[in-house]
């Protein structure tokens, strides 16, 4: 390097200028008071958010951990969002399919006994005799 | 020269990321001259430079955990000190006297300011508080960009490689800065030159 420049020396002159000895004591003192009240002063949030943080770095997790449990957050929440929308969908489903399924579902009445009193179980057969074979009058 | 038994800085910066302020306490101790040689050769101001000085640290404090090391906190520090001086010094639209009381005594051992006081010239006979005073003068009226660079390698010498990464700019504009502000500095300082 050259030789420094007469300006050069006399602005190395300024290095002297320097704060009294105990000046930077003190100064450290008034920063830690400062540092202390900020520290206490902090939003509960911040605190809580720091010491969540502290907790699962105790767990040693690796920081793709975070990520795939956040996807696997994502996806379990994605899924519940869809099984909520499903209900109303297969309402609306059943509600169009309701005719057929009564159709297809509900037995069929049986036939009330006859009335000649015989406790015969429901039948679907009809008499094998005709009601117009009786004798229409009786004496 | 530190004792060996003393921890770097990146364990200071360590044990501070851990939540050991007492760790961080070191690293103002360790700092805290330097940087105010730094803020002080800028703003020409000790009030002025105490209460940037609280701010540096404390911002310093506060972002330290992402801090990455990628650079050394010499660096870092000095960083945050020269941005937070330079906003600050933008902000500050007037000029204040500048207090020369706590000049160390040794500079009257200075070959320097033996020779630049000790002479028969009457125009250069002149006390140290007189040529404080035209130097302060001098740098205040410089810009900042320029006042940074000769504050940072005439003042506190480092060199121009570790200026540039402070300053985020090449060697090369650092060079031409340091130039220009010299020829600058020689206009204004006239009448302490030998000529």
């Amino acid at each position: 390097m050259s030789e420094p420049s007469e300006i050069q020396k006399l602005i190395r002159l300024k290095r002297y200028e320097r704060p009294p000895e105990d000046y930077f004591e003190d100064f450290l003192l008034e920063f830690q008071r400062r540092q202390r009240a900020e520290m206490l002063k902090r939003p509960i949030w911040a605190i809580a958010w720091e010491r969540a943080n502290l907790w699962l770095e105790g767990f040693r997790v690796p920081a793709i951990a975070y990520a795939s449990a956040l996807v696997a957050a994502a996806g379990v929440t994605g899924l519940i969002l869809t099984s909520q929308d499903n209900p109303a969908s297969s309402q609306v489903a059943s509600a169009d399919l309701a005719p057929s399924a009564s159709i297809s579902v509900a037995p069929i009445a049986p036939v009330a006994p006859a009335a000649s009193g015989r406790n015969l179980p429901p039948s679907y057969v009809l008499e094998e005799r005709p009601v117009s074979y009786d004798a229409p009058f009786s004496f | 020269m530190e004792e060996p038994q003393d921890p770097t800085d990146d364990e200071l910066v360590a044990r501070t990321k851990n939540g050991d302020v007492s760790a961080f306490d070191d690293l103002v101790r360790r700092y805290s001259p330097r940087v105010y040689g730094l803020v002080y050769n800028m703003t020409s101001n000790h009030e002025d430079t105490n209460d940037l000085l609280q701010d540096i640290f404390a911002k310093a404090f506060r972002s330290i955990k992402g801090f990455r090391q990628q650079s050394s906190f010499y660096t870092w520090i000095h960083k945050i000190a020269m941005n937070m001086t330079i906003n600050f010094l933008k902000k500050r639209n007037r000029r204040r006297g500048m207090s020369l009381d706590d000049m160390d005594a040794h500079i009257e051992n200075d070959p320097d300011y033996i020779e630049a006081t000790a002479t028969t010239d009457p125009r250069r006979e002149t006390n140290l508080a007189e040529l404080q005073k035209r130097l302060n003068e001098a740098m205040q009226k410089l810009s900042h960009d320029h006042r940074a660079v000769v504050t940072m390698f005439d003042i506190q010498g480092m060199p121009h490689a570790e200026i540039a990464k402070i300053l985020g700019i090449s060697e090369g504009t650092v060079r031409s800065r340091l130039f220009y502000a010299h020829r600058q500095l020689q206009n204004y300082l006239e009448e302490f030159r030998g000529a």
